[in-house]
């Protein structure tokens, strides 16, 4: 094994500082820290192929108000949220919304809410 | 064919229980990292402290038996032992509780936004998943069940009671968020070597964030009681590789739900 090609463990191993001095042994390669690399973007079912989001690296569901476990009211006001837009303003620009919602939600809370929205049941005003 | 099996217990992979086991599983996630690292520590107190309160207890016994000593000296305070008896265990207190806190909180709070959002909703008796980012417009999002595979149908080296017809396919090494919620009763999604246990209140969405270290098949059981097949509510997920998961995605699971 040459100098340059370095056995992965030799990373890890303790150095003995003498030795080191001396040229003996390798000092520990800097530390560099792990990657975690976004989703692939060429699979068709990922969101980036929709083209609706520039192929963003995540879904950006995150929202600061709601950081901790209790996602309950994220889910609603996402919900609210996308209601508001489509009163508001074109459709075309309320699709990000709709997909936090429908990646927020599960499927029969939001089939409840539309049900509740159309009898004028929902207990909030958009 | 004992040792055979015994063999085979020994090379079998951890993510699932063990008969007779002891410690926790294999970590998978940081987190399980995080959780078996502060038993560590905390055992390390444990010891110190049963072989400390052992040796005044024996100590105590030996001395003040009734034939060594009839009469026990009557002292009823001292300044010095019990100011040392209040700051010692208050500072080992302490030592415990700080790094508790801040792997209870670490493990709390939601730092890095995940790539990918599941949803698992716990139903008498089965779970049943959404991937949702997946639509590309208004079509139903991906949804199936995961029931457990009676008894009758396992095959050989299937787990009892532990596997499911289909699992939870996660991309290994991405941060996922998964959001658990119930649609009927109280249950709990736990998978042990992933260090979460998250309960599944109907009407409350509760959201944990996982990242899967490895691929593996990862085994967890319903850990609320929910009813009568509380022990048949089993929950398996299954880390792939990044590369494969998207096919993964689209060509297993689709077409079991009749979604192309």
């Amino acid at each position: 094994m040459s100098s340059a090609q370095m056995d992965p463990h030799d990373k890890m191993r303790s150095r003995d500082l003498s030795k080191v001095a001396k040229g003996q042994q390798a000092p520990r390669p800097a530390h560099s820290p792990g990657t975690v690399s976004p989703p692939p973007q060429n699979e068709t079912t990922f969101r980036a192929k929709r083209g609706e989001d520039g192929g963003g690296e995540t879904d950006s569901v995150r929202d600061d108000l709601f950081l901790v476990t209790n996602e309950t009211r994220h889910c609603f006001n996402r919900y609210m949220q996308y209601h508001r837009c489509l009163e508001g303003r074109d459709t075309n620009d309320c699709n990000s919304l709709r997909d936090y919602v429908r990646t927020m939600c599960p499927e029969t809370l939001v089939e409840k809410w539309e049900e509740q929205r159309k009898s004028g049941t929902l207990p909030s005003s958009v | 064919m004992i040792v055979l099996k015994w063999l085979f217990l020994t090379i079998s992979p951890c993510d699932a229980a063990e008969p007779w086991q002891l410690g926790s599983q294999d970590a998978a996630t940081p987190i399980m990292q995080g959780i078996i690292d502060l038993h560590h520590d905390i055992f390390f107190f444990l010891i110190l402290i049963l072989v400390f309160v052992l040796w005044i207890l024996v100590r105590a016994l030996w001395h003040f038996h009734y034939k060594e000593n009839a009469i026990p000296q009557r002292i009823v305070h001292g300044t010095t032992i019990e100011i040392l008896r209040t700051i010692f265990p208050s500072l080992i207190s302490m030592f415990i509780a700080i790094p508790s806190f801040a792997l209870l909180y670490s493990m709390d709070e939601v730092v890095v936004d995940p790539a990918i959002t599941i949803k698992a909703i716990g139903h008498q008796w089965y779970w049943t998943y959404e991937y949702s980012d997946y639509n590309s417009s208004d079509e139903q999002s991906l949804t199936f069940d995961s029931y457990m595979i009676p008894e009758e149908d396992l095959e050989l080296g299937q787990s009892r009671l532990l596997e499911v017809d289909n699992r939870v396919v996660v991309p290994a090494k991405t941060h996922l968020r998964i959001i658990v919620t119930s649609a009927d009763v109280p249950h709990s999604w736990a998978v042990p070597s992933s260090g979460v246990k998250c309960d599944a209140v109907p009407g409350r969405l509760n959201q944990i964030s996982i990242l899967v270290q490895r691929e593996g098949v990862y085994y967890g059981q319903c850990s609320e009681i929910c009813g009568t097949n509380h022990a048949f509510t089993p929950i398996v997920v299954e880390a792939v590789p990044r590369k494969d998961y998207g096919s993964r995605v689209s060509n297993q699971l689709i077409p079991q739900t009749g979604e192309a």
